[in-house]
Order: structure tokens, then sequence, then C-alpha cells
């Protein structure tokens, strides 16, 4: 790949010399702390990077925080770039964003403190572990990778560099907590199922090439990214969601189906009533005589691949109605104290350097239950999971299914 | 019309599954406009094939990756699948693909993940030596992901490219490796100045994997970037947990902002007891602000052996440390740390609550156990009870019971409340003799408050009523008319006759009580009797009363149809302002929006109601279905032309009259 096309080293010498002196190039009375908004030196400096629809609606959300201050945007479709950027100034003013085609360049700024990935799928892990490793807290949508390994990479970069690093999903808490609080309250006994269903995996692509790149503003290579080259097509790259062939769920290249994409969402809600968002499973079983999509716990709870997101208890059926008194039991996880978004509750973590709510470890296992379900569906045969090792025992097939090779300089 | 496309499709595979070769086919195949039958039918036999058979599988996609004659599409599908079933059958054969702009990178779909096949790996050696410069990255991530120590000196080359991305992917492989060669090899190569970070990086891997802690220790005291100086520590946690604990102690009093919010992660995520150690003690030496933090983040990192040395912290003088002390106790503490909680809160109210909440928190199964012990302590007795009722401790009832008849009827009210919260039917009958016995007002209300609270909670509401109706016959009227209040909380049938009785006596008090009880019923039951009450009870102000719990009940409890009758009903006696406003209130809640918006409009010409009537009317219209009536069209006509300067009300009007045409 021609790196020099990706970079634009005007605009990164640009930045890199208002960095350099440490302030925004205008100094409103924000800046210094007026209207109730935090100093400049107080405030998180942060970044959007793959900001698309769902990317900027959050993004929307960050700028509402007092204490952020966004700088940056990236997008390698040019007119998503343009209209992102657009609204990012409107908040903070002409000359103190900037844009970029290639995330690599807002990394390399020194005044970030803190960044948020919505590229498709298959960006999210190169993305977050990039962050990572250029000192940045990051939080990435769900679903938080395209296979198991790169969870268990993202998770250790983590680590390694003393990131904050969490995945999305406000469902988790905001659709399905209630249902988790009811279920853990202690008044219907032990947990014994839970109930979720996403929906589909996702296909191999047949699209042939059609159209030009250029011409629709997209920078093909870059948006391709670590995925295997294709031709360009701009179903292969769109946002339509769902599996309808016109948006990049669709494709396996780029992501696991709404099998991942809604399944960070319910599985990642159903592992946090279990309470076994710390671990995973050891036998996942396809769908088979009326039973659905199932996967086996070495507690003895199950998952089951079908209806709402509702939990079995020893009691019976617990349901997000079930309690009007909402209590948050003792030992299930929540926003912090005062938080009432996963935005809030991870800038108060980048603050205070606590685990989020959707903290790496947690959204990396609710990943892997959705890629385990992908996988089992594709062989359509029961698999043995080793939670710990994280691989397939006595599986072959399945265990080359746990990652996949990434194209050219994309590595993580 | 989507359902028989997939209908066909589905034929189509099927049958070519059946009938004719699936993989002569597959060599033929183009991408073309997403119709992907060969490799849809390719995958379905795949698929049905026991993983035994799958070696003749693997011959048909070898003989496709060779043909001259197969489409390049058809190349590309073979590798996907053979990531699945290729053996070392197929690796001689994407060994030759490696070269190839395009396949190169299927090839390494499946050698790179052939973990244990020497033959892929040699495959790939031999692809870096020989492939085209753009194509040695990618072979070189294959060989770094698989920890190929032979291919240390090629992959060296290739870090000192002078492409940034291209030497950046070389050292993250030689980082993945690992070994003294690797070692050697990024000490002396020369990388280009972009990627040095990278260098750094990956003699940072290579020296965790080494377990080489004078390096860590050298590049976290020598080095300059924030970034390698925080990797180095995190790695002298893994390997050498001691020397990482004190750097991480270190840091963290330390003034380098950047470096502690790193060292600050690990406190949350790393180590065992020996950081845990080192973190306590350096707590004393920080300024307040980040002693609260670093004690908070200790609770995060969940290591209860810190527990003991934070205790001391709980009588702090700064309020955020206090806070975080108590807080932290709470999580990583057990029932002996109990009675040093409840003591800290003290008189202060915010401390007290910051104690119940920590103690309710604790997950310890003996907690329960120690608040009980020590609810007799006076001043810490309100927040034990506090975190019982929070911890959901039914266990805790008995003794709850036992401090009610200990202690002075004019100061149990918080035993009350906690026995509200946590008893259930069982301890009715109890609860009912204490506040029986009972002389004093304020307790008699507390045990009626917490008596009505079990009612609401406990789902077997009739069983709730018999366990008070049997104090009922001998009861005085205030007694009587608190059980008719619990009846018309549970809403229950042996309740409801209760209240039928009591409707019936000559005691006007205790038939206004009724008649109070019935208008307040939780459910639908009583609808008849209100009705009727309302109608012609010889009292007025029952009969006032009685109205008014029926237009409360209208939306309680049936269909929409059943609620659209009870507004019905009720419009057909109201008369007073205040009861037009209560209809008017419950039409709108009545979820039928084109019938209760015509049956408003009755009410807009009223002069008593009319602003409240009109802007409901509004309100309902805007979500109208269907045609409307005329009456309803005139009715908002009336609306725009009187609505005058009230800008907003002739806005939603218009919308709603453009609904309704």
């Amino acid at each position: 790949m021609n790196l020099k096309r990706t970079f634009k080293r005007r605009s990164f010498m640009k930045v890199a010399g208002a960095a350099a002196i440490g302030l925004p190039n205008i100094i409103t009375s924000n800046a210094l702390g007026a209207n109730g908004v935090p100093a400049a030196s107080e405030r998180i400096v942060m970044a959007g990077l793959g900001m698309g629809g769902r990317g900027a609606d959050v993004l929307r959300e960050f700028m509402s925080q007092p204490q952020i201050q966004v700088v940056a945007v990236n997008d390698v479709k040019s007119a998503q770039l343009a209209s992102v950027l657009g609204k990012v100034k409107q908040k903070y003013g002409e000359n103190n964003v900037e844009g970029y085609e290639d995330y690599r360049e807002v990394l390399a700024r020194d005044d970030i403190d803190m960044v948020f990935c919505a590229p498709p799928d298959h960006w999210h892990a190169q993305m977050m572990i990039d962050a990572c490793k250029a000192g940045k807290d990051v939080l990435c949508e769900k679903p938080l990778t395209l296979t198991i390994a790169e969870g268990r990479k993202i998770v250790n970069a983590a680590r390694k560099y003393g990131r904050i690093a969490a995945g999305g999903s406000q469902r988790v808490w905001q659709d399905y907590g209630r249902a988790a609080c009811a279920a853990n309250s202690g008044l219907f006994g032990k947990v014994l199922e839970a109930n979720a269903n996403p929906g589909g995996p996702s296909r191999p692509c047949y699209l042939p090439g059609k159209g030009d790149p250029k011409k629709d503003g997209v920078n093909w290579d870059l948006w391709l990214g670590p995925a295997p080259w294709a031709p360009y097509n701009a179903y292969r790259c769109g946002r339509s969601y769902g599996l309808g062939g016109k948006g990049f769920r669709t494709w396996e290249d780029y992501s696991g189906g709404m099998m991942t994409d809604w399944g960070g969402h319910k599985f990642g809600g159903a592992m946090h009533g279990l309470q076994l968002e710390h671990t995973g499973p050891n036998l996942i079983t396809p769908p088979k005589d009326g039973e659905p999509l199932t996967y086996h716990f070495a507690t003895g709870q199950k998952l089951k691949v079908q209806g709402g997101a509702n939990y079995v208890c020893e009691g019976g059926k617990v349901g997000n109605n079930t309690l009007r008194d909402l209590k948050v039991p003792a030992g299930l996880r929540t926003y912090k104290d005062g938080c009432r978004s996963l935005v809030q509750d991870f800038v108060r973590c980048v603050e205070t350097r606590e685990a989020p709510f959707r903290e790496v470890e947690w959204s990396h296992r609710a990943a892997t239950i959705c890629h385990l379900g992908n996988i089992c569906l594709k062989l359509n045969r029961p698999l043995k999971w080793d939670p710990d090792k994280e691989d397939f025992i006595g599986d072959v097939e399945a265990s080359r299914m746990v990652d996949r090779p990434r194209r050219g300089v994309w590595q993580i | 019309m989507k359902k028989l496309m997939t209908i066909f499709m589905a034929v189509c595979v099927m049958a070519r599954v059946a009938g004719a070769d699936v993989w002569e086919d597959l060599a033929k195949y183009k991408m073309a406009g997403g119709k992907g039958f060969p490799p849809v039918a390719a995958h379905k036999v795949i698929v049905d094939t026991p993983v035994a058979e799958h070696g003749a599988i693997e011959e048909k996609l070898i003989a496709i990756i060779e043909s001259k004659d197969a489409t390049g599409d058809a190349k590309i599908f073979s590798c996907r699948m053979l990531q699945r079933v290729g053996s070392e059958k197929c690796v001689p054969v994407l060994a030759k693909l490696l070269n190839d702009d395009i396949m190169s990178h299927y090839a390494r779909l499946t050698l790179e993940r052939m973990k244990d096949s020497e033959a892929a790996g040699a495959a790939l050696r031999d692809g870096l030596s020989k492939a085209p410069d753009k194509l040695k990255v990618g072979i070189a991530s294959s060989l770094g992901e698989r920890g190929d120590r032979k291919a240390v000196k090629d992959i060296a080359k290739l870090a000192e490219s002078s492409c940034e991305a291209s030497a950046k992917a070389a050292l993250i492989a030689l980082g993945k490796i690992g070994g003294k060669n690797a070692k050697k090899a990024l000490d002396k190569m020369k990388v280009c100045d972009g990627a040095k970070d990278a260098r750094q990086d990956a003699r940072l891997s290579v020296a965790v994997g080494m377990r080489d802690t004078k390096a860590l220790e050298d590049i976290y005291k020598n080095g300059k970037c924030y970034k390698h100086r925080g990797v180095a520590v995190s790695g002298l946690l893994t390997i050498d947990e001691g020397k990482g604990a004190a750097s991480v102690a270190d840091i963290i009093k330390g003034d380098d902002v950047r470096l502690r919010r790193s060292a600050m992660r690990f406190v949350s995520t790393l180590g065992g007891e020996k950081l845990t150690k080192a973190i306590c003690g350096v707590l004393s030496d920080l300024p307040a602000e980040r002693q609260a933090n670093v004690i908070a983040l200790l609770g995060v990192r969940g290591d209860k052996s810190a527990s003991g040395a934070l205790e001391k912290y709980l009588s702090a003088e700064d309020k955020s440390v206090k806070k975080a002390a108590i807080k932290t106790v709470g999580l990583l503490g057990d029932a002996g740390t109990v009675g040093k909680l409840l003591a800290c809160g003290g008189s202060d109210k915010e401390m007290s609550e910051a104690a119940a909440r920590s103690l309710a928190g604790m997950t310890d199964p003996g907690v329960n156990g120690a608040l009980v012990k020590l609810l007799g302590n006076a001043e810490s007795k309100d927040t034990a009870l506090r975190a019982l009722v929070a911890r959901n401790a039914k266990d805790a009832v008995p003794a709850l019971k036992k401090l009610l008849t200990e202690t002075a009827a004019g100061k149990r009210s918080p035993a009350w409340s906690a026995l509200g919260s946590l008893g259930g039917k069982d301890d009715l009958d109890e609860l009912m003799k204490i506040s029986l016995a009972s002389r004093d007002k304020g307790d008699i209300r507390a045990a009626k408050d917490a008596m009505k609270n079990i009612c609401t909670r406990d789902t077997d509401k009739d069983g709730c009523v018999n366990v008070v109706a049997a104090y009922y016959e001998k009861a005085d009227g205030i007694t009587k008319a608190f059980i008719l209040d619990m009846a018309a909380v549970t809403g229950s049938g042996r309740g409801l006759d209760l209240a039928r009785k009591a409707l019936k006596s000559d005691d006007k008090d205790l038939y206004k009580n009724a008649v109070r009880a019935m208008a307040a019923w939780s459910n639908s039951k009583p609808e008849k009797d209100l009705m009727e009450l309302a109608k012609s009870s010889p009292d007025e102000a029952a009969r006032i009363l009685a109205l008014r719990g029926y237009i409360q009940m209208i939306s309680k409890e049936g269909n929409r149809q059943k609620q659209l009758e009870r507004l019905d009903v009720a419009k057909g006696i109201v008369k007073r302002v205040d009861e037009k406003r209560l209809l008017i209130s419950a039409a709108c809640k009545v979820r039928e929006d084109s019938k209760v918006a015509e049956f408003l409009v009755s009410y807009v010409d009223d002069a008593e109601v009319k602003v409240e009537a009109r802007k409901a009317l509004v309100e309902k219209t805007k979500r109208f279905r269907g045609k409307g009536s005329q009456a309803l069209k005139d009715a908002l006509n009336k609306i725009v032309n009187d609505a005058g300067s009230d800008k907003e009300l002739l806005k939603e009007a218009k919308e709603a009259l453009g609904k309704v045409k």
C-alpha cells in the first residue's frame, strides 16, 4: 500500500504545530473555564475514529459532557467525514477541530487523551490496539471484534499499556438491566438460564466490482484495511442495517452479522444477568430437534438463542417488567454512581482509572459468545470450548476459525 | 415475493448438489450480482460431509486452484474453504500462491492457521524469501502469528524497510516471535524514524517473553517515552512482581501525570499481593485527592489483603478519602469489618449513608448476622437497618421483630420500616398483635405503613387480607379502617367483602372509611359498588368520594372498549367542575385516541373546563387514526379560530385538524 497517499502530511504538520504549543488555535472563554465548563487543563481531549452514522450519534453524547473536548474526527468516506466534522466544529469552533482520512494521523497526535471508535467491525481490533499503543484510552462500538483471538489481543494491549478500554452497548444496562436486577434479586432463586436472540450470521460476499470508489468519495484500500482485498462495490461498504445485502454487516469479511451486532447487546445483557461476563461456555450445541443454539456453562447455567431478554430462575421466568422497584443487587455490576449512560460511565473511568461498565475483558467475552455461535452454526455440530485457553477442544476446523490472517501492513 | 425467491434459490441449490458436478460449476464461477449458487452449493456439500471425509473435498479444491481454466473467483473461494478443510496436502499448492498479488493473502488464510504444520511454516519462510517486497509484510506477519523463530533473520531484514508501515508490521511479528535471536536482531537493526517506537515495543515484548527483568528495569528507569516506561512496568509486574510493584508505587507518588495514569490502571488490573502491599505502603504519602482515587482503585482491584491497611482511613479527616475508604472496605471486607463500617458513619448523615451503601454491597454471607448482632447499638442502629433492607436480608426478620418488642413504642419506626420492606405474609399476624398493643400514634402509623408495604409486595393478596381480617370483628373503628385500607392496597376479593359489609354498618365513620377504601382500591373490582354509591349514597361526601374513585378507576383495568364505556357512564353523572377535570384527565389516559377525541368534543364549549378539554382534544387528535366526525372537525376549527395569541395551541390545533382531514 502506498502510505504517502493516505497520510496527509500537511494537515498532520498543522495539527502537530498546534499541539506543540499546547493550546487550541483560539482561546475561548470556555477554554479558560467559564460557563461551568472545566478549564482546558482539566478537560479530556478526544477524537472520534470511523465516524459514520452510529459513531456520529455517540460522539454527540460525548460532546455533551462538559469535560470533553473533541479535537479530531476521522472517516475514510469523505461525505461522512465532512458531515461529522461540520457538527463538531459547530460545537468547538471552526479552528479547533481537524478532520482526517487516516486514523493513524489522529493517533500520532500527542494532545489526545482518548478516542472513540465506530468503524465497521473488521477495523475494531486494529484501531483499539493502535490506540492503546499510542497511549490513548479507548471506547469502541460493539461488537468488539471480528474474531475471537482479536478480543484477547485487545485485552492484552489494554493491560500492557495501562489503558481504560471498553466496548460499546448501552443496551446491556439500559435495556436489559432491569431483567438482570430482577433475576439476581434473590427473590426468584438461582438464575438457571438466559434467553436472547440477536439474529442471524453474516455470509460470504459474492458481489462483483461495481462503481468507482474515488467518485463515491471512499478511500477503498483504507476502508478494506485488514480485510482481504475485494473489488469496490458500494454495497460492500454500505451502512444499510441488517442482512439485506446492502451494508457491510451482511458480509463475513467485515462483520459477524446480526449475531455479533445485536449479540453485543443481547448476549452482553444475558451474560451480565447470569454473572458470567468473565468467562465463557464449555459447550455450544447447534439447533436440533426443536432446541435452539445453546451455550452450556460449567456452572450448569445455559444461554439459549431464543425469545426475548429474560431469565429462567428456579422461581420462574423473569423479565424487564418483573420488578417495579428496581434495586441493584449486591455483586451485579452497573454504571458508576451518578452516571446515567455508558458514555458517562466511560468518561468517569478515564478520569478515575476504574473499570468501566463494559470493561474490555467483559466486552470480549460477550463478543466471543457471538463468534462461537456463528462458528457453531457454520459447522453445525456440538463444539467443546475451553474458556481459559480460548480455543476449541479436539476440533481442528473450529480452531482455525478462532482467528483470521490480516492483510498486508494491518497487523496487531 | 421474497419468500418465493428464497424457495426458488433453495431449490436451485439443492438441484445443483444432487445433480451436476458442484466442483465443475465452482471452477467456472465468477462473482456476479450476488447470485452465488456455485459457492453456496459447494459450501453445502462441505457442511453435509462428515469431517473424516473432508480429504476428498480438499482434493477437489486443490484441483480448482491448480487448474489453468478455473476463474480467479473460484480459486479465492477454494482457498477460503481450505482454511477449514485443508491438510498438509494443500500446502505446496498454496505455497505457490504466496507470490501472487491477490492470492497471496488467500493462501495465508490456511497456512497461517495450520499451527501445527511444519510444512506450512516452511512454505511461509520460503515465500518470505522469494515474494515481491509488497507481499513480504503479510507473509512475515503470518510467521509472527505462528511464532516461527526460524524466520527471524528474514523478518528482521524487512523491519529495516524504508516503508514505515511495513517496518512496523515486521517489528510486531518479531515481538510476537521473541527469543534471543529476535532480541539480537532488534538491538542491531537500524529502522526508519517512524518505526522507532514500534522497535521499542517489540523489544519490550521480547524482554517480557524472555523474562528479562534487567532490560525492563533499564527501559523503565532510563526510557524517555512514558508509554514504553509504562509497558516495562507492566512487564515487570508479570514476571517479577516485587520489582514491578516498587516501580508502580514510585510512579504513583511521582509527578509524571501520563505515566501515573497508566500505573493507576495497573493497580486495578495487574499483579498480586505484593503490588497491593506496595500501594498500601505509599498511600500515606499521597495528597488527599490522589489518596482517595487510589483507595477506590484498590476496591476495584479486589485484593482482600488490602482491607486491614485501609481501615485506618475510615476515620480520615478528608471526606473524599473517608468515603473512598468506606466504599473500598465494604468491597474487600467481611463480616468482621461490619462493626467498623457502622462505627465510621457516626452522626454524619452523608457518611452513614455511604456506610449503609457499602454494607449493602458486601458479599460475605456472614454480613447479615453481623449487622443483626449490632442492632442493639443505638448510634448505628438506623444505618444497620438501612443496610439490612438494601441487602434484602429476610433472615433478619426474626431479629427485627424482637427489636420491635424490645424498643419503646415511640422509637421504633425505623424497625417498622425495615420490617415493611423485608417481612412477608407469615409475619403479619405477629406484627398485627404488636401494633394493636401500641398506644403511640406515630408508632401505629409506622406499623400500618409497614403492613401495607408487606401486603403490596406479597403475591398472596387474599392470604395477607385473611390474616388481618381475622382481627376485624373485634377491632375498634380505627383498626377496622386500617384493615380496609390494607384490603384496598391488595385489591383482594376477601377484602372487598369486608368493605361491602362495612357499607351496611350503622357506624357512619366506618361507612365513610369503607367508601374511602373502595375509592382507593388497587383494581377495578369495586367498580359497580362505586357507581352505585356515586348515584345513590345518602351521604353527599360519600357520593363525591365514590365518583372520584370511579373516575380514577377508568383506565386501571379492562380493555379499551371497557374503559370507554366507563367514561360514558361517568359522564352521565359528573356535575362539579373538579369532577369534570378529573374525567378529562382520566380520558387522556385511555389509549384509544380517536374515540377519546370524539368523547372530548362535548366539553369543548363547557365554560368551566374548556381550556383543559381543548388542550386534551388537540393532544388526542394529533394521534388520530381514521376519519373524524363532523363534530370533531367543527370543534377543532373552533379551537383554531379561538386560539388567538396562544401560538402553540394554534399550531398544534392546525396539526390536529390536518390529521382529521
